[in-house]
């Protein structure tokens, strides 16, 4: 037998903001499968532009796009342009290098 | 700039020199620590007639250059005992610059309050008598209709009292109130009696670009690379209380007295909450530009519910520690907390941590917000908490029994907790500041990409990197949010060179900004030593590598032998 475990995903800054717009509550619980999925796979579920997303906080660490969360993980997705130092100090820096080093085309809009 | 305007309190005097070769090509926190360090015996009272304040505009203030208007404010610190540089924004350096000052001195003290008015080529001294006790609103209110288009420099009822987390008041073009708040030194100039200092630059000689066409290229391609930065649109949007759900989410945020790194109710005070709140209020604004020539605009008006300002700049680190670290999860609390700090003149860090440490004592309840603004507005009536919070956060931890206070050389902390960042932990112990996050942030150099924050290895190198490059970026008179993208991009360091080689009209060498940041901050740490500084100095308090962090279990690890590495040679 299978027990569905909801994880809390957030989003923070101008994803916040993208959420407000869209009449959506900024922090949902969803629901993961067992086997996990790829934050960026969350990302496409919740309609969020890759492009805005500098990485994702699993646990209280940052990751890139294409770490695999687990049920029940602590999930948040970081905005690109957060205060530069930050993203350095946060270790989004070197995640985000990884997703641009992946897929990322950045809009220039 | 070309000259030193040094103003004598005591005999009411005042002289026009020309810059020595000496400090020719400085400006702001460099030319501001060279001159106490010249002029100001290290084992000094900070508070007594032999200590001086320096007002030093940076190198690039008054140019085309973006964000070039802050005010390095120096002397020695009564709160610290260490050398101390305090900037803020608002239009003081500006003009300051355009009458060709490189620094104002100001030395001595009046036996009267007194208001020092600056003009082209005089300098004037009138009564503050009826000023003296007024808050800074009330101040600057009546300064601005006695002397309007001028920049206003003024001390608080904390400043007057001598209380040591005083800070120094700036206004901006629009009389909003800026601090350059570390340090005590709003103490020091209280102490010389000094109410206002009035900047007039009507008639004055303007700056000076040795090169102004190589100056013009090179400070555009600044100007365009920052402006295509990520940062800004969120900084704008969100100001630097954006980072609040970022730290609570890293498990870093400072809470209960840095006894723990998440709080409950971040989201309520967060930067996302923040821009809903000025969103839906009248007469707010999320993006307010604090100084001419400001492309980012992190600042923001914050008004209440019926549209009268309470604040304007509140920063992460002052809702941080009167928020999370105190338990508090309301936001026009904070904002009421900011304004009651701007109005008697003080350092919100410091007594934002103070009142942490009052909770901890069990003197004021956590989660009270109201009472952070009542304790501090209790100044006026001379009330003992009032008084003692005002002093700062060593001073309030002594009294009462507190072991646990968050204070590096006697200044608090801000709301990044060291057991999470740990680089930012080694800028807070060694800093010749005491601990303060604005002289290196932990952020790793762009050499350095995989920099892993938790790791107690290497953050000596980061640390000692950052501490050289905010130096530099204070000297240049540089806001340091515009000066973030820099970090990222190598080639955008090279135009910062190119446009001080054109200002000055000398070739500088790839390395000039942080051989230049690296030389201030050594010559600081020299007049450190004097005062009696070393090494056992440059560590962060007991509790921080006792204690775990809740929840993580982290602890501050870096090595006491990292920490002295940072200036080791
Ligand atoms: S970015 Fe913020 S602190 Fe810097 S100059 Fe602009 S408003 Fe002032």
């Amino acid at each position: 037998m299978t027990t569905q475990t909801t994880t809390t995903v957030r989003m923070f800054g101008a994803l916040h903001t993208i959420r407000r717009e869209r009449g959506l509550e900024p922090t949902v619980e969803v629901s993961i499968p067992p086997g996990g999925c790829a934050a960026c796979d969350l990302a496409r579920e919740l309609d969020l532009p890759r492009e805005k997303i500098e990485a994702v906080f699993v646990n209280h660490l940052a990751y890139s796009l294409d770490h695999v969360i687990q049920p029940g993980d602590r999930v948040a997705f970081v905005p690109t342009g957060i205060p530069g130092p930050h993203r350095f100090l946060l270790g989004i820096y070197g995640a985000g290098l990884e997703n641009k080093n992946q897929t990322i085309s950045v809009s220039s809009a | 700039m070309t000259r030193i305007l040094r103003i004598n309190l005591t005999r009411k005097e005042s002289s026009w020199d020309v810059i020595p070769e000496a400090y020719s090509g400085m400006g702001g926190r460099g030319l501001s620590s060279a001159i106490i360090s010249a002029e100001v015996p290290a084992m000094t009272d900070a508070m007594g007639p032999d200590n001086i304040i320096v007002l030093a505009p940076g190198i690039l203030a008054a140019t085309t250059f973006p964000n070039n208007g802050r005010l390095s404010v120096g002397g020695k610190s009564p709160l610290t005992g260490t050398i101390k540089e305090a900037n803020a924004g608002g239009a003081a350096a500006q003009k300051i610059a355009r009458l060709g000052i490189a620094a104002v001195i100001i030395q001595g003290v009046s036996t009267e309050p007194v208001t020092v008015v600056i003009k082209n080529d005089e300098v004037t001294f009138h009564s503050a008598a009826s000023l003296w006790g007024k808050g800074n609103f009330a101040a600057v209110d009546l300064l601005k209709e006695e002397y309007p288009g001028t920049a206003l420099i003024t001390v608080g009822p904390a400043g007057e009292k001598g209380l040591k987390a005083s800070a120094i008041i700036v206004t901006t073009n629009d009389y909003h109130l800026r601090a350059a708040a570390r340090g005590g030194l709003g103490a020091v100039l209280g102490a010389k009696k000094v109410k206002a200092v009035v900047i007039d630059d009507t008639g004055g000689p303007g700056i000076v670009i040795a090169e102004p066409g190589k100056f013009k290229d090179a400070s555009k391609k600044v100007t365009d690379l920052i402006l295509k930065h990520p940062l800004i649109g969120g900084l704008r949007a969100f100001g630097t209380p954006l980072l609040v759900g970022l730290m609570n989410e890293m498990g870093g945020l400072a809470t209960k007295n840095f006894s723990r790194g998440k709080f409950e109710g971040a989201e309520k005070i967060g930067g996302e909450a923040f821009a809903k709140v000025l969103g839906e209020r009248k007469n707010a604004a999320a993006a307010h530009g604090c100084m001419r020539g400001c492309i980012v605009q992190c600042s923001q008006i914050y008004t209440d519910e019926q549209g009268e300002v309470i604040t304007t700049g509140l920063e992460f680190e002052t809702v941080g520690l009167a928020g999370s670290n105190c338990e508090v999860d309301d936001l026009d609390a904070i904002a009421r907390f900011d304004r009651a700090c701007d109005d008697l003149g003080l350092d919100t860090i410091d007594v934002a941590c103070a009142i942490g440490v009052a909770m901890e004592a069990g003197r004021i309840p956590w989660g009270d917000g109201e009472k952070l603004a009542e304790v501090v507005k209790s100044i006026y009536t001379e009330d003992q908490l009032g008084l003692l919070v005002g002093n700062g956060c060593t001073a309030t931890g002594k009294a009462l029994g507190v072991t646990r206070i968050p204070t590096v050389k006697g200044q608090a902390l801000s709301a990044y907790d060291p057991r999470i960042l740990k680089g930012t932990g080694v800028t807070y112990a060694t800093s010749t500041m005491g601990a303060d996050h604005t002289c290196g942030n932990a952020i790793p150099s762009p050499a350095n990409p995989g920099y892993d924050a938790s790791s107690p290895k290497g953050q000596n190198e980061i640390s000692a990197f950052l501490q050289s490059y905010f130096a530099a970026i204070d000297s240049l008179g540089m806001c340091l949010f515009a000066s973030l993208p820099l970090l990222d991009a190598p080639d955008l360091q090279q135009h910062l060179v190119d446009v001080v080689s054109a200002k000055l009209g000398i070739e500088l060498p790839p390395g000039y900004v942080m051989e230049m940041g690296r030389s201030v901050c050594c010559q600081e740490r020299e007049f450190n030593k004097l005062a009696g500084f070393g090494p056992k100095d440059d560590r962060l308090p007991d509790f921080f590598s006792k204690e775990r962090l809740i929840p993580g279990g982290s602890l501050f690890d870096v090595a006491d032998e990292d920490l002295d590495k940072v200036y080791a040679d």
